[in-house]
C-alpha cells in the first residue's frame, strides 16, 4: 500500500505553487526573525569606562504575490502557452528612541527626540484647526457655494 | 500559530564594570495564515540593571518622541470637538 502512495506521488508533475508558497513562508519566517532583540539594541560602544548602548524601534513589513495562468484550449483539448510568474518586496524602517549610558557605578536611559517629526505632527495639527476655524467663521459662504453647486 | 502576537524577548547580557545590563524588547507580529504578507513592530522596553551590591532594578526605555506625536493629536481632537461644542451653544 505504502508503495503504491509512493510511486502515484512520483508519478506527479511537481507542483510549482506549493513549493513557491513554501519559499513564501520560509522567506517570511526568516524576514520576521531578523528583527528581535539584538536588533532592537545595538552593539554596545565603550568609550572610556562609559558604555553605550543605542535602542532603537524596527518596523518591518514584507509582502508577496504569484500567479499562473494558461493559453486558449484548443479544439482537441490541448492547452496551448502558459505560465507563472511571483514576486515580492519588504521594507524596514528603523528609528533611534534612546540611548543607554552605563558607566562602572550607575546607569541612565537618555531619550532621543526627534525634532522634524515632531515639528511635522505639530504643523499638521495646527493647519487642522486653522481649516476648521475658517469653515466655522464663514458658515454662509460654505452653505451658498454648496447651494450654487 | 496565531495570528497576532505580542512577545517580550530578553537580550544577551551586557557587563559593565559590576553592573550586569539586560535589555528587553517587545515584539508585535501580524501574519495571516496563508496570507503572503507580513508584519513586524519590535520596539525597546526597559533594561534591567543589577548591582553586585543592590537588587535588581528596571529601567524603562520611554519613547518621547512617540509620546509628544500623541499628544498633539490628543490636543488637535480635543480642541476640533471643543470648537464643534461652543459652535452649537
Amino acid at each position: 500500500m505504502a508503495e503504491e502512495i509512493s510511486l502515484t506521488h512520483s508519478n506527479k508533475e511537481p507542483n510549482p505553487d506549493a513549493h513557491g508558497l513554501e519559499a513564501v513562508q520560509e522567506t517570511m519566517d526568516k524576514f520576521l526573525a531578523a528583527a528581535s532583540v539584538n536588533a532592537v539594541y545595538s552593539e554596545p560602544i565603550q568609550n572610556g569606562d562609559t558604555l553605550i548602548i543605542p535602542a532603537a524601534e524596527i518596523l518591518s513589513g514584507i509582502g508577496f504575490g504569484m500567479g499562473s495562468g494558461s493559453g486558449p484550449t484548443e479544439s482537441d483539448g490541448s492547452q496551448t502557452g502558459g505560465g507563472s510568474g511571483g514576486g515580492g518586496g519588504g521594507r524596514i524602517l528603523s528609528r533611534p528612541v534612546a540611548i543607554i549610558i552605563a558607566d562602572s557605578t550607575h546607569v541612565r536611559i537618555e531619550p532621543v527626540v526627534d525634532v522634524t517629526k515632531i515639528a511635522l505632527a505639530a504643523f499638521t495639527a495646527a493647519g487642522f484647526i486653522f481649516g476648521m476655524l475658517m469653515r466655522m467663521s464663514n458658515p454662509k459662504k460654505v452653505l451658498l457655494k454648496g447651494q450654487e453647486e | 500559530m496565531s495570528v497576532f502576537q505580542v512577545n517580550s524577548q530578553a537580550g544577551k547580557p551586557i557587563f559593565s564594570g559590576g553592573i550586569k545590563i539586560t535589555p528587553i524588547s517587545q515584539a508585535v507580529r501580524l501574519q495571516l495564515p496563508g496570507a503572503p504578507f507580513a508584519f513586524s513592530w519590535n520596539r525597546p522596553v526597559a533594561v534591567v540593571v543589577q548591582t553586585e551590591k543592590s537588587a535588581e532594578q528596571v529601567l524603562p526605555v520611554h519613547d518621547l518622541t512617540r509620546t509628544v506625536q500623541i499628544a498633539i493629536a490628543g490636543l488637535t481632537l480635543f480642541s476640533v470637538a471643543l470648537l464643534l461644542i461652543l459652535k452649537r451653544t
